[in-house]
């Protein structure tokens, strides 16, 4: 016989998922971890480096402010000295304009900061005859050109600038302003009165002019540093700002300028003293030193320019961060293939393990650190665990083995069971079916049934004392006993009584059966049954009526040879059914622990108009039903019997009302149906001696106003079914009658129920629904 | 088959023949008893020969006819026979024993013949 192969065990392992690698999750721990320390690293670097730029930002802001306001104050005092050395010399000139004009040429070109210069004389202080005169000096490359202003038709000492200079106590600045004398530059004034002679009013003025773009220049070094931004102004007017240009344009009025630097104008002297860097609207910071009474120098910071450096320096060390991280994370992994290759070669040797062995590479033993120590630990297991796994292969194919015979074994039993059978007569036949659910793969239970030659069906059902492989020899053993001890006998009986002995004999191991064999008459349905222990089976009628089958049980066979039950005879009308069963039924038990029991199998037996098959199937389904989920405790095997009625031909009604006809239509309809049956006188006379009997009875005794008959055939039988609503009345509880002939003394009532008692080959009464109820079987001719 | 019950009586004197035919049952007997009364009463009377040879059908009822018919002339030494009875007549008979089975005749031929010897024998009895 060939075996199936064994299951393999060498199925290969699937290696981790990448997820669950040691490697990844070294490297996404080695990942992790650098990316939380760069990240603090990072914060704190980046706070440091905006802490420091900001503070390096305001220190030049500071030290810028500082200069340019010192280098416009110097140049603000050489202009200033420039122009008071020249109203002192004009002051000592005396009255030769030559010479006046000649210190004014001298002034204009000893000063770079000077564009040019002017002498103005009022009528009191020029040399007669001139009434007053003016001269521009303009530098012009190295030289000067001089302009004659009241030979062009200016009234000096009605200019404006003139009245307003002669009319101040000292010198003053004037504003920007446009100069075309001048070659078109803006420029600032500086207009000094000459001193006065004794108490009288300045006889004129000097001016000295210089280009705003001198002062403009002072903050060129502002301009180089984008953080930040310087502005010069006087009063109101700009003068100078590191973001303008002023060639060839106009100092804008303050409010036009940005605004960022009015702020820091309107800065008070307090904070203006250019000491430290005040906040100012829109993320800058200010501060602004105040010269010369109008004149001042302010100063700001953007600190969104200051720190974009330090932001775009962070970005990148982000940048280089994850970089490095990533560098670090592969580096994990390398590390980490370190440690899992030589494991996964451990994993692949253990695969192999149980086909060839563990064969570990030597690389792996000879390794120093714990790998190599596992290694030796394995390779030291290898014989141990093949020979261990070896044995657990020879065990599961011996349990295989084992398995399979008692596959066969189960199948070689159920082969012993005959299948479902019917025994045919001329009308109607019986009808046999069982089943057998063992518990185990073989099981203790058993049924068996055969036509025997002289037309009779032999059955029997039993059980043996035991479950499993004993039980199925026993009852094997059983089965071939009781089908030998079947052969020449018609007395249930007496085949258990010829089996007791034979399965008494050398039973060393006490095992015993209880058996219910029996014999039945296809043709009229009687039959006769004994019992060695078993289970009584139950009648179930075609109407439904279950009731257990009464009779006396012997002891089980097996034990003592001598012991058996008597037979018992019963009748089955059609439709009727002879239900055995093993207590593997009654003794089912639910999950709760309940019992199945009789009651609950009279009552799934209680339907009516159910074949043997049909029984067969209601009793199997509910036991499953009920005990649904408990482990079988024991075999179930059902067998039932059951005698069919022919088909009726249409129109053929057995099935007689007493009205509207009343009884002498009745009893004529019967004799019809009696005569198309081929019954003959005798049977006919039968019927109706015994329908007479009980139907006179029941309505002119016991107050029935209504009945009616149902008639059945069987090959040998003629059933009734009397069913009257009379008071409750059982003729078959009467006393038997002492009948001698030669008394004439005798009583002459009573005898209608002897014939009945006398006639029938079988009578049943029940009281149902307020009715009477009597079956009665009736013995007949056979059919031609 | 016909349910219902001819009756005629032949006869004079000790013996009388009843034939019956049709059915003797609970319908019937009335008639029977009716008719049989006279004859049961006259007691000159002493030998009723029941000729069943028609009789399809008797039942419990006709049988207690039958009975009372043995019962009156039992009593004053009289006898009632039986002859011809149908077999399933004669089932019923034998079934309840109503009738001895030595007065059961398979025709009235026989019964005459049974008669005539008991009356030798009871002549020579006489004799004796």
């Amino acid at each position: 016989m060939a075996l199936p192969n064994p299951p393999s065990h060498a199925t290969p392992a699937a290696p981790p998922a990448w997820r669950h690698s040691l490697k990844t999750r070294i490297a996404a721990w080695f990942g992790v971890l650098g990316a939380l320390a760069a990240t603090a690293g990072g914060i704190t670097l980046h706070a440091l480096a905006e802490r420091r730029a900001l503070a390096e930002a305001e220190a030049s802001a500071l030290r810028e402010l500082r200069r340019a306001a010192a280098e416009t104050r110097a140049l603000l005092q050489a202009v200033g000295v420039s122009a008071a050395t020249l109203a002192r010399a004009q002051q000592a000139a005396g009255d030769a304009p030559s010479r006046r004009v000649a210190l004014l040429e001298a002034a204009v070109l000893s000063d770079p900061h000077v564009a040019g210069g002017l002498v103005a004389l009022s009528s009191q202080g020029a040399p007669a005859p001139l009434a007053a005169w003016a001269v521009y000096a303009a530098a012009q490359g190295r030289g000067v050109a001089l302009t004659d202003l009241a030979a062009r038709g200016i009234d000096i000492e009605r200019a404006p600038w003139f009245r307003e200079t002669v009319a101040a106590a000292g010198p003053r600045w004037s504003a920007p302003y446009f100069n075309e004398t001048a070659g078109g530059r803006w420029m600032v004034t500086l207009n000094q009165p000459l001193p006065r002679a004794g108490g009288g009013a300045p006889p004129g003025m000097v001016s000295l002019d210089v280009p705003i773009d001198r002062f403009n220049a002072v903050l060129a070094p502002a301009r180089d540093d984008p953080r930040l931004r310087a502005a010069l102004h006087k009063a109101s007017r700009w003068i100078g700002d590191s973001e303008w240009l002023s060639i060839g344009t106009p100092p804008p009025a303050s409010g036009e300028l940005d605004p960022l630097l009015a702020p820091a104008l309107a800065l008070d002297a307090a904070a203006g003293d250019g000491a430290a860097l005040v906040p100012l609207p829109g993320g800058r910071r200010g501060a602004r030193i105040a010269l010369d009474g109008d004149w001042g120098v302010a100063i700001a910071v953007d600190d969104a320019v200051v720190l974009a450096p330090v932001r775009q320096a962070t970005w990148r060390f982000v940048g280089a961060t994850v970089v490095v991280i990533a560098l670090l994370a592969l580096f994990g992994n390398a590390l980490a293939r370190g440690v899992t290759r030589p494991l996964v070669q451990l994993g692949a040797a253990a695969q192999r393990l149980a086909q060839d062995g563990f064969g570990l590479p030597a690389a792996l033993r000879a390794r120093p650190d714990e790998v190599g120590q596992l290694a030796r630990a394995l390779d030291g297991a290898d014989a141990a665990l093949r020979q261990q796994m070896a044995n657990a292969q020879r065990l599961a194919q011996e349990q295989q083995k084992l398995d399979s015979e008692l596959r066969l074994a189960h199948d070689l039993q159920q082969s012993m069971l005959p299948a479902s059978t019917a025994v045919n007569v001329a009308e109607g036949h019986l009808d046999i079916h069982a089943a057998l659910k063992p518990a185990k793969s073989v099981g203790g239970d058993f049924y068996a049934f055969h036509p025997r030659d002289d037309g009779m069906l032999w059955f029997a059902i039993g059980d043996i004392s035991d479950k499993g492989v004993p039980a199925a020899l026993f009852m094997a053993r059983t089965v071939a006993v009781l089908e030998a001890t079947a052969r020449n006998t018609d007395s249930p009986a007496l085949m258990l009584a010829r089996a007791a002995p034979r399965l008494a004999e050398g039973n060393e191991s006490c095992m015993f059966a209880t058996a219910l064999c029996g014999l039945i008459d296809p043709h009229t349905g009687l039959f006769e049954v004994a019992s060695s222990g078993h289970e009584r089976p139950f009648v179930v009628r075609a109407d439904g009526t279950v009731a257990l089958f009464d009779m006396d049980t012997g002891a089980p066979l097996g034990i003592d040879p001598d012991a058996y039950g008597e037979g018992v005879a019963g009748m089955l009308a059609p439709g009727d059914t002879l239900f055995c069963f093993t207590d593997g039924v009654t003794e089912a038990r639910s999950r709760d622990g309940e019992l199945f029991g009789e009651a609950r199998l009279a009552e799934v037996l209680a339907r009516p108009g159910r074949s043997a098959a049909q029984r067969i199937a209601d009793v199997v389904a509910a036991v499953e039903a009920f005990a649904a989920g408990a482990e079988p405790a024991d075999d179930l095997t059902v067998l039932a019997v059951g005698l069919v009625a022919p088909e009726r031909p249409a129109g053929d009604p057995l099935h007689f009302p007493l009205w509207p006809g009343g009884l002498r239509a009745m009893n004529r309809a019967i004799d019809d149906c009696l005569a198309s049956h081929g019954i003959d006188t005798e049977g006919q006379s039968d019927v109706r001696l015994a329908l007479e009997e009980l139907l006179a009875n029941a309505l002119d005794h016991g107050g029935a106003t209504d009945c009616s008959v149902d008639l059945a055939f069987t090959d040998r039988t003629i059933t009734l079914v009397i069913v009257d609503d009379g008071v409750p009345f059982n003729p078959l509880d009467r006393p038997d009658l002492d009948l001698d002939a030669d008394d004439l003394d005798r009583p002459i009532g009573g005898l209608g129920v002897h014939l009945i008692k006398t006639l029938s080959l079988d009578a049943v009464y029940a009281r149902e629904d307020d009715r009477n109820r009597l079956t009665l079987v009736l013995p007949r001719n056979p059919p031609a | 088959m016909t349910d219902d019950l001819r009756i005629a009586i032949e006869g004079s004197g000790a013996k009388r023949t009843c034939r019956l035919a049709g059915h003797l049952d609970t319908h019937t007997y009335q008639r029977a008893d009716a008719e049989l009364e006279p004859v049961l009463a006259d007691a000159s009377v002493s030998l009723l020969v029941l000729d069943l040879t028609d009789l399809e059908y008797i039942s419990s009822a006709g049988l207690r006819t039958v009975f009372r018919a043995r019962k009156a002339l039992g009593a004053r030494g009289g006898k009632v026979l039986v002859a011809n009875p149908q077999p399933q007549i004669r089932k019923v008979f034998d079934l309840v024993k109503a009738v001895p089975f030595s007065e059961i005749f398979s025709s009235t031929a026989e019964a005459d013949a049974y008669l005539d010897a008991m009356q030798k024998r009871v002549l020579s009895g006489d004799e004796d």
